[in-house]
């Protein structure tokens, strides 16, 4: 699809000089009877807009538990210690320490939360998640709402947060005539139509907000040109009532809010259908196209259908829709094609990777697969029990992987095609994150530890991509502490 | 490779359906059809690597050679007499050939039951399976459910040994704990719960349970799926000693392609319930002939930094077991498909009717508005019309359906002809579609065959076991 | 742990009742001793009547103690003939399967649906009022409630892989069932029989308040104490309030050890 006017601006902030997503000596633990588990141990890294940043690791070492600090959405026994989060501009853990309270008696550790802190802490990020950074999860039946309709949910999302986008589709095709859009159509037929022509085209008519919904007609492949046509030219004829516009216009300096009047209002069928219905049936029409747009077949009858109707791969787009319906900055995107067949993955690998070039949106993506990794990913973080060990380019990390963990992990994956007798493992298993091994916590199983490496390890940044958490490389200023 | 001739497990015919419950009470009988028409054969010593998407069949296949599950049709031979397997395998391909009439039919398949029944695993009485499950064993994908949680490391791989009754108590245990050895269990670990070990460690435990009577046979349903992969390097290290030590043959089930091949000897590809291709694996891997395995093969993410590759992109999903699709189960996904490939009406007809709704020929603007769609028979469906069909729109209709086809709509290329019956009030079309073929499995090269009508009709790999037997 | 020491404190009692009664200070453990002459219930009186007397002069202190240990009886009696009958029921309905399973579940189904208060009069108008025949009404209403959890837990118990490689070692099917199936099922039953030990507890205290009591009212038991005192509960409470404590506490303690039952059943937290 096409860049709004609100993702270029977007792209000129965040690059090249401010990341979209930093974050800094995060610490988080989760305080259990058990004791404290240090499951993240001063993590740091940057995204930059339209990156594909990956994160790998095996199971506990905290992959999943950085996207969720991220999004705020760490669980209930879990406190963000320390350390700073900073998307698009905004700090969002600016009250950590009002937040949370560790308070350790002896033995046993104890947390409390402020839950006024928390409350606006909320409020705060809500605005945020969903719209600028949404996410994608492992388990599409468990993270679709099994008792409302795909459509339902899809449209939820763009009423929550995108109403100011429907607000000007439906007040742009008030605003334009038949003639103007004669122009555009002779212009498709004869084939000259590009996205920036149409752009002009309609910024010089003064309706941009058409943009969206005509590109998507010509883009569809089902009908043909006739019918393309015919459709662009009764554009025109969905308008509203006067009362509407004025509606709507207020409902977008508002952004969204209706005062509590209208919600009563609502309820009568009347003020439903010429009001509020507008926007919903627009929500409903847009959730369409997202549809189409993660190629789903039959999108017209997937709209009515609940999420156990549809199969894994079906589930998982709607969830990819769901997650770019807001056209965010940052898609986090959690084992996404981990509960998926071989074919179905590589289906969904093509549609983000399709998505990412079209959206230009960044994508954190989080995965126990290499291979899956080194499909769409430009960056990778290797993770191993709660530290962030090595950052690199792909080819980087294939190439020449420093950390003795990444060597190992890829040297223990068979090759395709070597026959090789026995596969390389590393020697034990991974530490306990309550009482992990002080200093480099891979120093129990590493080939080459040697005797610094009972110290916090150095962050070495090797080169502008490439850097590694490890006493091998030298020392520097930036040490991972206890 | 350090396999053998000699086969040691072979199957053929078996067929796997399980009935639905459609909650109605006089409902037709539904059945999913799991397993189809499904051979194998495993030498001794060899590893056979069964690989698929979910709902192929493949865990259903091994829990079937286990007899953990009653077939609906088949037999499979244990360590089969070479002889006895040529005759009975010439039978079969007899039977196939020339199919059963009075008289002459009674003999031959009243033969093929004789064999089942004196051989065949599933008509084994209660001696011969205790015989055959020691010969066979299986470790399964989940090491969190395939140990009972209330028993004792040592109790779970004693058990196999008390119920064949390998000894006396001491032995027993004595056994227990050289097996969990040989497994690379610390011994501290041998009186401790099921929940008290890592994952790599329990499948540790469930291989070391497999191996307690000496198998000859061992099915691995997904072994390391479930752990991490640093751990997977070190249970696949241990499988690949043990099978050498002991000299075992293994039937890997696995969805993991890299890993499959890193295992196998020989691998088997299934589809929807059948086997679509076999073979020994380097060859399968660099010269996969069905188009199924060539789009299951370029969709394995491979972990380097070349990204770019040719992918094979397939549409649809998997398709659903309990009304499959005529023909080649294949067919609607593959991007080869042609016309004796298994087209039913319901597929063609539908794609008929939106080309001539579409809108992207004018030429077919002209056509009376259509009222009906009928499917009539099997391979014939007929279209009504409300309205004179002028005389040349046949010839549109047909140079429309072309075009079709040269755009890459492949359902469209299994029409035979097109016949209209018109009059001033009404027209029909009738489309009569090609007869389709099920594809069997054929030898196509050397041990490597395929399912496909791409390849040429040759000797049906039945016939490649006889030939193999007669070594 | 709560739970625990008050169920222990009441088997405890209930056990020191009926061997050495006098060590609690309880003169007749099996009868209640009236006293004519004072039939009046009279407020607790500490060394004499510790929870004072009840109509008709009996001593509502021995009174409760041998009550308690004529409902436990009673109770144990009911729950575990109850969970035995019904465990069997369910675990071989699931184990067997098909139709056996089926007609199996359907006859439980139809003792689920007889309502315990009309069956228990029946009963009683049958057999005699008795307190050992309320207890018989009682279990054959309460053991389809364990056929139905057992073979639902059977069930899903069946479905494990490691039943499956117990039948892949040669493991025949009674092995299977008696070695793995039983044991994980036993379990959650044990947790639900001290659960409802406590329900069941109330229950017969409610039949008998009603007066399904034997014909011997003079029997200690928690709930014709309760009815006998019941005409006088406004002017003298503590003729209530004593056998309905006991009650209660024996319910919630019930309730607390059936939840620790749970957690230190799992063989999970043997660590």
């Amino acid at each position: 699809m096409h860049l709004t006017q609100e993702a270029e601006l977007s792209i000129e902030q965040s690059s090249p000089s401010e990341p979209l997503l930093r974050v800094d000596n995060l610490r988080v633990s989760f305080v259990t009877r058990a004791g404290k588990i240090q499951a993240l141990n001063d993590i740091s890294f940057e995204m930059r807009a339209g990156e594909t940043f990956g994160f790998v690791g095996e199971t506990g070492c905290g992959k999943s538990q950085t996207a969720l600090a991220v999004m705020r959405l760490t669980p209930e026994a879990g406190v963000i210690e320390r350390g700073e989060i900073w998307f698009a501009g905004t700090n969002l853990t600016s009250n950590i320490s009002q937040e949370f309270k560790i308070i350790q008696h002896k033995n046993n550790v104890k947390l409390k939360r402020n839950k006024t802190a928390l409350k606006r802490l909320d409020q705060k990020i809500n605005e945020i998640r969903g719209k600028d950074m949404s996410m994608i999860f492992q388990e599409p039946m468990t993270s679709l709402n099994p008792v409302y309709t795909v459509g339902r949910q899809l449209s939820e999302t763009l009423l929550r947060h995108s109403v100011d986008l429907l607000v000007d589709r439906i007040l742009a095709r008030s605003d334009v005539t038949k003639e103007k859009l004669d122009g555009i159509i002779n212009a498709a037929t004869r084939g000259e139509l590009t996205q920036q022509k149409l752009h002009e085209m309609l910024q010089n008519a003064g309706c941009e907000g058409l943009e969206d919904q005509i590109w998507f007609i010509l883009s569809r492949k089902d009908i043909g040109v006739v019918q393309k046509n015919r459709r662009i030219s009764s554009l025109p004829e969905r308008k509203v009532k006067p009362l509407t516009t004025r509606f709507l216009v207020q409902l977008k300096k508002a952004n969204g809010k209706i005062p509590i009047l209208f919600v009563i209002l609502n309820k009568l069928p009347i003020v439903r259908k010429s009001l509020w219905g507008v926007i919903e049936k627009e929500a409903l029409d847009v959730s369409y196209e997202l549809l189409s747009l993660v190629n789903m077949p039959n999108a017209e009858s997937v709209l009515r259908q609940y999420p156990h109707e549809l199969s894994g791969g079906m589930r998982q787009r709607v969830m990819i829709a769901m997650a770019i319906a807001t056209r965010p900055k940052l898609v986090i995107a959690d084992e996404p094609t981990s509960a998926l067949d071989v074919t179905v993955q590589a289906q969904i690998l093509e549609l983000l990777r399709e998505l990412k070039r079209s959206f230009n949106s960044a994508i954190l993506f989080i995965s126990h697969d290499i291979g899956v990794i080194s499909e769409i990913c430009d960056r990778v973080g290797v993770m191993y029990a709660g530290n962030l060990v090595e950052v690199a380019r792909l080819d980087q990390l294939f190439a020449d992987p420093k950390h003795p963990y990444t060597q190992g992990l890829l040297a223990s994956i068979p090759k395709y095609g070597e026959k090789r007798e026995l596969l390389q493992t590393i020697e034990g298993a991974v530490p306990n994150l309550i009482d992990p091994p002080k200093g480099c916590r891979f120093r129990t199983r590493c080939p080459r530890a040697f005797e610094k490496c009972s110290l916090g390890p150095p962050w070495l940044q090797i080169d502008k991509d490439h850097g590694v958490l490890c006493w091998l490389y030298g020392d520097s200023e930036k040490h991972v502490d206890q | 490779m350090s396999t053998s001739e000699e086969i040691l497990i072979q199957g053929s015919g078996l067929k796997v359906y399980f009935p639905v419950k459609t909650g109605k009470l006089f409902a037709r009988a539904l059945y999913v059809h799991a397993v189809d028409d499904v051979n194998f054969f495993i030498k001794k010593g060899e590893v056979v690597g069964l690989v698929g998407e979910s709902g192929c069949g493949k865990t259903t296949l091994g829990r079937l050679i286990l007899r953990l599950i009653k077939p609906t049709n088949g037999a499979i031979f244990l360590e089969p007499d070479r002889d006895l397997m040529k005759r009975y395998l010439q039978l079969l391909n007899d039977l196939e050939h020339n199919p059963p009439r009075d008289g002459k039919q009674d003999e031959r398949l009243q033969e093929t039951k004789t064999i089942e029944k004196a051989h065949s695993i599933f008509k084994f009485g209660h001696k011969e399976m205790r015989k055959y499950r020691r010969n066979t064993h299986i470790v399964f994908q989940d090491p969190n459910s395939s140990l009972d949680p209330r028993m004792l490391i040592k109790d779970i791989v004693a058990e196999p040994l008390k119920a064949h009754h390998y000894g006396s108590k001491t032995e027993i245990y004595e056994r227990a704990a050289a097996l969990l050895a040989a497994c690379g269990l610390e011994a501290q670990y041998i009186n401790r719960f099921p929940h008290e070990l890592s994952g790599g460690q329990r499948q540790r435990v469930a291989v070391a349970r497999a191996l307690a009577m000496s198998p000859k046979l061992v099915i691995l349903d997904e072994p390391t799926s479930a752990l991490d992969v640093s751990v997977q390097a070190q249970v696949l290290n241990l499988l690949k000693k043990l099978k050498k030590e002991f000299n075992l043959s293994f039937l890997f089930i696995s969805h993991h392609l890299i890993v499959v091949r890193y295992m196998s000897d020989r691998i088997m590809v299934m589809y929807a319930g059948q086997v679509v291709e076999d073979g020994e694996t380097e060859e399968v891997f660099t010269n996969p002939l069905h188009p199924y395995t060539k789009a299951l093969l370029s969709a394995v993410p491979i972990p380097d930094a070349k990204t770019k590759r040719e992918r094979i992109i397939l549409e649809g999903e998997v398709p659903n077991l309990i009304e499959p699709p005529r023909g080649c189960r294949f067919h609607p996904r593959c991007p080869a498909a042609f016309e004796t490939c298994g087209w039913s009406t319901r597929e063609v007809k539908d794609s008929f009717t939106s080309t001539l709704l579409s809108g992207r020929y004018p030429t077919l603007s002209k056509l009376p508005a259509i009222e009906n769609e009928v499917e009539t028979s099997d391979l014939t469906f007929q279209v009504k019309m409300s309205g004179n069909l002028p005389p040349n729109e046949l010839a549109e209709i047909e140079k429309a359906i072309e075009t079709e086809v040269a755009r890459g709509n492949r359902a469209l290329k299994a029409i035979k002809e097109i016949k209209v019956d018109g009059s001033q009030v009404s027209s029909t079309l009738t489309v009569t579609l090609r007869a389709f073929k099920t594809p069997t499995l054929t030898l196509v090269k050397d041990h490597h065959s395929v399912a496909c009508h791409l390849y040429a009709q040759q000797e049906p790999q039945i016939m490649n076991l006889i030939t193999s037997n007669t070594a | 742990m709560v739970g625990v020491v008050i169920v222990l404190a009441y088997f405890a009692i209930a056990a020191i009742d009926y061997t050495f009664p006098s060590l609690i200070g309880v003169q007749n453990a099996f009868s209640m001793v009236p006293d004519y002459t004072n039939p009046v219930p009279s407020p607790p009186t500490w060394p004499i009547h510790p929870f004072g007397t009840t109509f008709p002069g009996v001593d509502l202190y021995q009174a409760v103690m041998s009550a308690i240990r004529v409902d436990l009886w009673y109770s144990l009696l009911i729950v575990l003939a109850g969970a035995s009958i019904g465990t069997i029921v369910g675990v071989l309905a699931a184990y067997a399967g098909g139709y056996f399973d089926e007609v199996l579940m359907r006859f439980t189904d139809i003792f689920l649906s007889v309502p315990y208060l009309p069956f228990a009069i029946a009963v009683a108008f049958v057999l005699g009022r008795a307190l050992d025949n309320v207890s018989i009404a009682l279990a054959i209403v309460w053991w389809p409630l364990y056929a139905r959890y057992a073979h639902g837990q059977a069930l899903s118990i069946k479905e494990n892989a490691y039943v499956e490689a117990a039948k892949a070692s040669g493991v025949g099917s009674w092995g299977i069932m008696l070695r793995h199936v039983v044991p994980n099922v036993l379990t959650p039953i044990f947790v639900q029989v001290s659960l409802d030990l406590g329900t069941v507890v109330q229950v017969f205290a409610a039949l008998t308040f009603i007066g399904f009591a034997s014909g011997n009212p003079l029997l200690p038991e928690l709930g014709t104490l309760i009815s006998n005192g019941f005409q006088y509960a406004v002017a003298a409470p503590w003729v209530v309030l004593f056998p309905g404590l006991a009650i209660l506490i024996f319910a919630i303690g019930m309730n607390l050890l059936g939840d620790g039952l749970r957690d230190a059943l799992d063989p999970r937290s043997r660590t």
